[in-house]
């Protein structure tokens, strides 16, 4: 369990209260509850299922992600450059994730919030144990949904490797002379092993960011990374599909003789 | 069920709409880092009004916006693991035959599924390969369940000499794609087992 002191390391104060790991029953009625503004609300529909609408963020905003440069990424990180122009790796200073750090937890401060602890990875060795704050409830349903959630024995000894603030609504007023793309902020410290994330609503921003940090730690640790679905045959036989989107990859990893390990 | 062993086969999927890639060819070891780097597929795209064309889309590692390290380190963890399991990569081009977008068709998913078939039960090896011109790809002659006319794609175009210079217009779009990111001299030496225009 956690209690509300606990986020204080992440600037979070006076916390309302931590609905922590949420069961579906208590999401579901989290997210249903009267009251919620439109992009709170989830939605049922006909099949029962919760629906959502993230308003403008339907995607991913990658023109807001940015990485802390830093003595620990400096030469291990894949900077955007002249040289590397499709790399997506953008730096910002410490001085500006500490400023967006601040406006995410004060957002988040004097709330009531969710907090989920799960895994990413299957592999009990290399998994990253993460946490996810939120004021919001279906972007904890989002995480629980996506990530691999822990037994009750590994959630009482839940240590996180990697903490994400998911503030949607705030934003960073400083955004222009700050030299950065826009008012919302998608921010990564290696060395404080966070991220805040701020303006957008889109929950795979949290899922992706995830993907990314993995694909920080495991290929440094001998571990071969990738985007791919992945399909087995009755004697164990495992082939892997790498492709773009409009490819194939889901239709041809689909096969009625071979069982699905992931697709995506 | 989200665990499972060592990858055996390594397959990439391009959805050419240039019709200029093989529906199936076998890659060595350095042409599996190349075309794990380029990260190809094509797509149709309006350019001017009422003119669709084939707009060549490239991500490293089929993935690259997801990339925190320079993309030759998981092209080297890829290839190092599949040495160790004895794994063979296969591009597949899951897109246009007989000519591009407009011209040639789609290729039938009954046949990319014999294809794949193929390479899963290893069949795929028992054919005769050829050496596909410009790519430098190993094209095997014949698949089961396959037409085999369409296994080399120069085959199925109005002539050979057309796919030729359509095939030398991708392969510039190819070199010029892997010099955006070759930062380093390892993926630099890559470029030679890309294709090469003479």
């Amino acid at each position: 369990m956690m209690a509300p002191e606990d986020l204080s390391v992440y600037g979070i104060h006076d916390v309302a209260e931590i609905v922590y790991n949420p069961d579906y029953n208590t999401l579901f009625a989290e997210e249903t509850k009267p009251g919620l503004d439109k992009l709170e609300r989830g939605f049922i529909t006909r099949t029962g299922a919760v629906s959502v609408d993230t308003g403008i963020f339907t995607g991913r905003s990658p023109r807001d992600k940015y990485i802390v440069l830093d003595d620990k990424t400096r030469d291990t990180v894949w900077w955007k450059s002249e040289k590397a122009k499709v790399s997506d790796n953008k730096p910002i200073s410490h001085e500006i994730w500490q400023h967006c750090k601040d406006i995410a937890a004060r957002q988040l401060s004097r709330k009531r919030l969710f907090t989920v602890d799960c895994f990413s990875g299957t592999n009990e060795n290399t998994r990253l144990r993460v946490r996810f704050i939120m004021e919001v409830a279906w972007q904890s349903h989002f995480v629980k949904n996506m990530f691999i959630r822990p037994t009750p024995e590994e959630l009482k000894k839940f240590k996180p490797d990697f903490v994400v603030l998911m503030a949607s609504k705030a934003v960073n007023p400083d955004w222009k002379e700050q030299g950065l793309n826009s008012e919302n902020f998608i921010f990564f410290n290696l060395s404080e092993n966070m991220a805040v994330i701020g303006g957008t609503w889109y929950g795979g921003e949290m899922k992706k960011g995830i993907f990314s940090i993995m694909n920080y730690y495991l290929p440094l640790r001998g571990i071969a990374s990738m985007h791919c679905s992945a399909n087995v045959g009755n004697k164990g036989d495992v082939a892997i599909f790498f492709g773009l989107s409009g490819t194939g990859k889901t239709t041809l990893s689909t096969d009625p003789n071979r069982a699905l390990v992931g697709d995506d | 069920m989200s665990k499972a062993g060592h990858a055996t086969k390594v397959i990439f999927l391009s959805a050419d709409t240039f019709g200029v890639l093989p529906p199936v060819s076998r890659l060595t070891e350095e042409q599996t880092k190349y075309y794990f780097l380029s990260g190809y597929t094509a797509k149709v795209a309006g350019t001017e009004r009422g003119i669709v064309e084939p707009v060549p889309s490239f991500s490293a590692c089929f993935g690259a916006a997801f990339l925190l390290v320079d993309p030759i380190i998981y092209a080297n963890e890829l290839t190092r693991k599949m040495k160790m399991h004895d794994a063979e990569a296969w591009l597949i081009n899951t897109g246009w035959i007989r000519g591009p977008y407009g011209t040639g068709n789609r290729i039938d998913l009954p046949s990319t599924r014999r294809i794949i078939n193929a390479i899963l039960n290893d069949s795929i090896n028992d054919s005769d390969f050829i050496n596909l011109p410009v790519f430098n790809l190993a094209v095997p002659a014949s698949v089961e369940g396959v037409a085999s006319d369409i296994l080399d794609p120069a085959n199925g175009w109005e002539s050979r000499t057309k796919w030729h210079i359509a095939a030398t217009d991708l392969a510039l779009k190819f070199i010029n794609n892997f010099s955006k990111f070759t930062t380093n001299p390892e993926t630099a030496n890559l470029v030679e087992h890309g294709p090469v225009i003479s």
